[in-house]
C-alpha cells in the first residue's frame, strides 16, 4: 500500500516537473519573442513565469529528498564507520524532518491569510493557488525526511 | 534554551544534515529571539518569485545538461583543435579553453571532469603529455570558467548581493565584463606554466588545414549560433540575462533534440528530473537564506563583524589576504552555491567598509571558490576526478600541485589589482 503511494506520488511529481519546465520554457521564450517583435508580450506573463520557477524549486526539492541529494557539508561524516554512520544519518533526518515540518505548518498559516485576504497574484489568478506548493512540498520534505528516521540508506 | 537550540542546529551541520534545514533552522532561532512570528520564514522563502533574475537558473541549467547529454563536448574540442592545435603545445591550449567554454555553460559540478575528461585525458596523454601533466590539468579544469557567461555562479552572486543593496550598484552584466580580464590570466598564467612544462620538449602539433576547420565548423553548425546569442545577445544589451536563458533554452532544446537528434524525447523527462533536482535544491537554499540574511542584517551581525576584524586587520590588502585564506578553506568545504548565499551576506558588507568594490570582490569570490574545488585535501573535483580516472587522491594531490600554484599567483594579481576586473565597469 505504502510502496504504490509512494510510486504514485512519484510518478506525479515527475509529470509536474515535465510539465512545468515545458510551460517555462514555452512562456519564457514567447515573452522574448512577442517584446522583440512588436505585440508586447503577456501582461501577466513575466508573474507567470517567475511562479513556475517557485514551483519547480518546491517539486524539484521533493524529488531530491527522494534519494536525499540535498546539498549537505560531508567533511566530517565521509570518515565515519558504518555504524555510527547510520545513526548520524538517522539525527540527521529527524532535524530536518522537524525544520520541514515547522516550515509546513507556517507556510500553511501563511497561505491562510493570503486566502482569507484574497489577495491576487496576477490577472486573475488568486495569490495562494500560487503560494499552495509551499506547504505541499514542505510537507513531503517532512514525511520524506521522517521515514528515513526509521530507513536510513 | 537558545543555547540548546544553536547547539542542535551545529550537530546537525556536522552529522550531514542538508544545508537549506541547517539554514532554515538558523533562520527560525533568529526570528524566535527577535519574537517574531514564523510565518515570517515562509514569506521570506516565497521571495523568491520576486527575483526575476532566477529565472535564468532553471533555463540555462537544463541546457547545460542537454548540451553534456549531446556530443557536443566532441564538436567542442574538434572545433578548438581545428583553430589552436597548431600552436606550441596546442591540446593543452585546447584542452583549457575548452574546459572554461564547457563549465560556463554546465555549471562546475563535475561534468567538465565527466563529460570533457574522458575524452582529453587519453588524447593529451597519447599526444605525449605525460600521465601525471593530463590528470592535473583535466582535475584542475574542471571548474575553470566560473567566470564566463552564463555561469550560473556568477548570477547567483549578483542576486545575493543586489539584495544586501550596499556599496556601488551594478548590474549582472557588469559582473561578466568584469570576469573577462581575470579569466584571461587564468588562461595565460595555466598556458605559460604548460610551455615551461615542456620546455625544450618537442610536443607534437597538428598542422592547420582549412579542411579539418570546415569539416569541423560544418559539424558544429548547430551549436555555432549558441555564443553568438548568449554572448551577443547580453553583452549588446538586447537580452536581459533571463531573456538570453529563455532562448538559449529554447534553441538548446531545438538544436539537440530536433536538429542533431542526438538527444531522443524519451530521454527528456530523466534530464529533465536531474536538471530541475539539482535547480531545486540550490534555489530552496537561497530561499532559506533570503530568511536567514534578514535575521543577519537585523541584529546587525554584519556591522558587529566589521567592527570585531577592524580591531585586528587595520589594512585593506591584510583584509584581502585574510579574504582570500578563508574563501579557499570554504571552496575546498562547501559547494560554490552554498558558500555563496551562506558568506556572501556577511563579507559583502565588511568588504564594503574596507573599500571593496562589490563587483571586484565577486571576482575574487569566486576564483577563490575555482580554486577550492580541486584544494588538497577534500575539494570535490579531487574526488570526482579520482572516481571518474580510478586513481588514487594522493596521485591526484601531486598531479594538480603545480596547476594549484598556478592559479593561486593569478589570484593574487586578481585579488591585489582591482584594475582588471573593474576596467570595463567603472
Amino acid at each position: 500500500m505504502l510502496n504504490r503511494l509512494t510510486q504514485a506520488l512519484e510518478w506525479a511529481e515527475n509529470a509536474l516537473l515535465t510539465l512545468l519546465l515545458a510551460a517555462l520554457i514555452g512562456f519564457a521564450a514567447y515573452q522574448v519573442l512577442a517584446r522583440n517583435l512588436g505585440s508586447g508580450g503577456l501582461l501577466w506573463g513575466d508573474a507567470l513565469v517567475r511562479v513556475l520557477v517557485f514551483w519547480i524549486t518546491l517539486v524539484g526539492a521533493m524529488v531530491a529528498a527522494r534519494r536525499d541529494d540535498h546539498i549537505r557539508i560531508d567533511a566530517l561524516t565521509r570518515f565515519l564507520p558504518d555504524s555510527l554512520r547510520r545513526w548520524a544519518a538517522r539525527f540527521a533526518a529527524a532535524f530536518t524532518a522537524g525544520v520541514c515540518g515547522l516550515l509546513t505548518y507556517y507556510s500553511f498559516v501563511f497561505v491562510r491569510y493570503e486566502y482569507e485576504d484574497g489577495v491576487l497574484a496576477f490577472a486573475e489568478v488568486p495569490a495562494w493557488v500560487c503560494e499552495a506548493v509551499l506547504p505541499l512540498g514542505a510537507g513531503v520534505l517532512t514525511l520524506r525526511y521522517a521515514l528515513r528516521v526509521w530507513r536510513p540508506q | 534554551m537558545i543555547a540548546a537550540l544553536v547547539l542542535v542546529v551545529v550537530l546537525a551541520a556536522l552529522l550531514g544534515a542538508p544545508l537549506f534545514a541547517l539554514i532554515l533552522a538558523a533562520a527560525m532561532v533568529g526570528f524566535t529571539v527577535s519574537e517574531i512570528e514564523l510565518t515570517v520564514v515562509a514569506i521570506e522563502v516565497y521571495r523568491i518569485v520576486d527575483t526575476p533574475l532566477l529565472v535564468a537558473l532553471p533555463l540555462f541549467t537544463f541546457a547545460g545538461y542537454l548540451l553534456a547529454e549531446a556530443r557536443t563536448s566532441e564538436r567542442l574540442v574538434a572545433l578548438t583543435q581545428a583553430l589552436v592545435g597548431g600552436l606550441p603545445a596546442g591540446l593543452a591550449i585546447v584542452a583549457f579553453l575548452v574546459s572554461a567554454v564547457f563549465t560556463a555553460l554546465t555549471g562546475a559540478s563535475g561534468v567538465t571532469i565527466v563529460a570533457l575528461g574522458a575524452l582529453l585525458l587519453p588524447a593529451l596523454v597519447s599526444a605525449g603529455y605525460s600521465e601525471r601533466f593530463s590528470l592535473g590539468l583535466v582535475t584542475s579544469s574542471g571548474s575553470l570558467g566560473l567566470l564566463l557567461l552564463p555561469s550560473i555562479p556568477l548570477i547567483l552572486y549578483g542576486i545575493v548581493a543586489q539584495q544586501l543593496d550596499v556599496g556601488e550598484p551594478f548590474s549582472i552584466v557588469d559582473l561578466f565584463l568584469a570576469g573577462l580580464l581575470p579569466l584571461l590570466l587564468m588562461l595565460g598564467v595555466l598556458i605559460g606554466y604548460t610551455l615551461w612544462h615542456h620546455r625544450g620538449a618537442a610536443l607534437p602539433t597538428t598542422t592547420f588545414s582549412i579542411g579539418n576547420l570546415g569539416g569541423a565548423l560544418w559539424a558544429a553548425r548547430w551549436e555555432l549560433p549558441l555564443p553568438v546569442i548568449v554572448l551577443g545577445g547580453i553583452y549588446s544589451g538586447l537580452f536581459a540575462v533571463s531573456e538570453a536563458a529563455a532562448v538559449t533554452a529554447f534553441y538548446v532544446f531545438l538544436a539537440e533534440v530536433v536538429f542533431y537528434r542526438e538527444v531522443s524525447l524519451q530521454a527528456l523527462p530523466r534530464i529533465i528530473r536531474e536538471s530541475m533536482t539539482m535547480v531545486g535544491g540550490i534555489l530552496l537554499i537561497l530561499g532559506a537564506a533570503l530568511a536567514f540574511t534578514n535575521v543577519l542584517v537585523d541584529a546587525e551581525v554584519p556591522q558587529q563583524l566589521f567592527e570585531w576584524i577592524r580591531t585586528y586587520v587595520t589594512s585593506k590588502w591584510m583584509f584581502l589576504l585574510l579574504l582570500n585564506l578563508l574563501l579557499l578553506l570554504l571552496g575546498a568545504i562547501l559547494d560554490v552555491f552554498s558558500a555563496l548565499v551562506i558568506m556572501v551576506p556577511l563579507l559583502l558588507p565588511v568588504a564594503v567598509e574596507y573599500g571593496i568594490d562589490p563587483v571586484h570582490l565577486g571576482i575574487i569570490f569566486l576564483a577563490n571558490m575555482q580554486i577550492g574545488y580541486f584544494t588538497p585535501p577534500i575539494g570535490m573535483n579531487l574526488f570526482i576526478s579520482s572516481v571518474r580516472f580510478r586513481k588514487p587522491l594522493l596521485e591526484l594531490y601531486f598531479a594538480t600541485w603545480p596547476f594549484f600554484l598556478s592559479l593561486l599567483v593569478a589570484l593574487l594579481v586578481i585579488t591585489y589589482v582591482p584594475w582588471l576586473s573593474l576596467v570595463f565597469v567603472r
